[in-house]
């Protein structure tokens, strides 16, 4: 017997997100997921970003990267409320694992939530972590073909960062290139041209975190 | 490797679904998945075998039905698909076949990851 079923297949992890988003949006807390390929800058652009912004909010960082525990340290150091999440063998961070991370937080007044996904660019576009945004980094080293690509990912991010610009100088990168690829899809896409090394750029990604803080403490 | 979760997926509705039918034994199992999820059909269906092992009936079979990207041109409303075209082997770096224009596409199809039914007795 044919039974017609036109179900999600990845219904159970949105369903979860929903949650979520609904818990962060009744706090008013702006939540982020980054996405990128292993050691496109993540962990060095939170670290900067939460130094920068501390003194002014109560931010918190679910991170689901860690490569060495040097990472961890690094962002412990900030004073930033971080929960690590074991990702052993994972290739991205699902709802269910998000929802167990902020069982062990804090959430009262949280402004901003980090979310460092797995590094890799196919899979962690694909499941909804109960964020407003996904923010995409891609640096420099990694070629201007990723967007491309992996066309998903690219297509979905509110805001591309673009990294490792001190290193633009020593590699063929065509940045026009990748800012035409990537409104191909998603016209409306703010693209920074940061580095998370020197701080260069850093002034236009603060100042839109900071508007984006202001817009979800007024409900937008 | 996102197949392994993608199967997980599959099953845990397909499970559902079985017990609301009151069925018993699934036969098929069917799937369409839109090109811009990437998956890897060979490996989804490896990670599929493996988990009907643990159920029932692991001789149930899946039919992967691969969906095209299909853009729609946000100025003149055409719509059309990039990969039938040859713009240099990318997907979308794609202009309007119509009219030219090359940002701002809204996606129609390719991102859909859906169960379309299932059969079983
Ligand atoms: N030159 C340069 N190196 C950077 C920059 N940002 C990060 N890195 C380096 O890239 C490597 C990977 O960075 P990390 O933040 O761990 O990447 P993640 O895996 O995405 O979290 C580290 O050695 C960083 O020091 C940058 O803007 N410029
Ligand atoms: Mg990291
Ligand atoms: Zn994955
Ligand atoms: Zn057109």
């Amino acid at each position: 017997m044919k039974i017609p079923v036109i179900r999600k297949i990845l219904e159970k992890n949105e369903e979860r997100a929903t949650e979520l988003r609904e818990r962060f949006d009744k706090n008013n807390t702006l939540v982020l997921n980054l996405i990128s390929s292993p050691g496109a800058g993540k962990t060095t652009l939170l670290v900067r970003t939460l130094s920068a912004l501390k003194d002014q909010f109560k931010m918190g960082v679910i991170e689901g990267d860690i490569q060495t525990t040097a990472d961890a340290e690094r962002i412990a150091q900030t004073g930033v409320q971080t929960v690590q999440i074991n990702t052993e063998g994972a290739c991205h961070l699902d709802s269910n694992m998000i929802y167990a991370a902020t069982q062990k937080m804090d959430l009262g007044g949280l402004d901003i939530l980090f979310v460092e996904n797995v590094g890799n660019l196919v899979c962690p576009a694909e499941f909804k972590v109960g964020e407003d945004f996904k923010i995409a980094l891609l640096s420099i080293p990694e070629g201007d073909d990723k967007p491309e690509k992996y066309p998903l990912l690219f297509s979905e991010a509110k805001v591309l960062l673009l990294n490792k610009i001190d290193l633009l100088p020593y590699l063929d990168f065509d940045v026009e290139k990748v800012k035409r690829v990537v409104k191909t899809l998603n016209k409306d896409i703010e693209i920074f041209m940061v580095s998370a090394k020197t701080g260069q750029g850093f002034d236009e990604w603060l100042t839109w975190l900071k508007n984006r803080v202001l817009e979800k403490k007024q409900g937008k | 490797m996102h197949e392994m979760s993608i199967a997980q997926g599959i099953m845990d509705v397909v499970k559902q679904e079985m017990t609301k039918n009151k069925m018993k034994v699934l036969l098929k199992v069917k799937i369409r998945a839109g090109k811009l999820n990437a998956i890897v059909p060979e490996a989804l269906q490896v990670c599929f075998d493996m988990l009907l092992q643990d159920t029932p009936w692991p001789g149930a079979m899946l039919e992967i039905e691969t969906i095209p990207i299909k853009l729609k041109c946000p100025k003149c409303s055409q719509e059309f698909l990039p990969e039938d075209q040859e713009y240099m082997g990318s997907i979308i770096q794609a202009p309007c076949p119509n009219c030219g224009t090359d940002i701002g596409h809204e996606i129609v199809s390719g991102k859909e990851l859906l169960i379309e039914y299932i059969e079983a007795e």
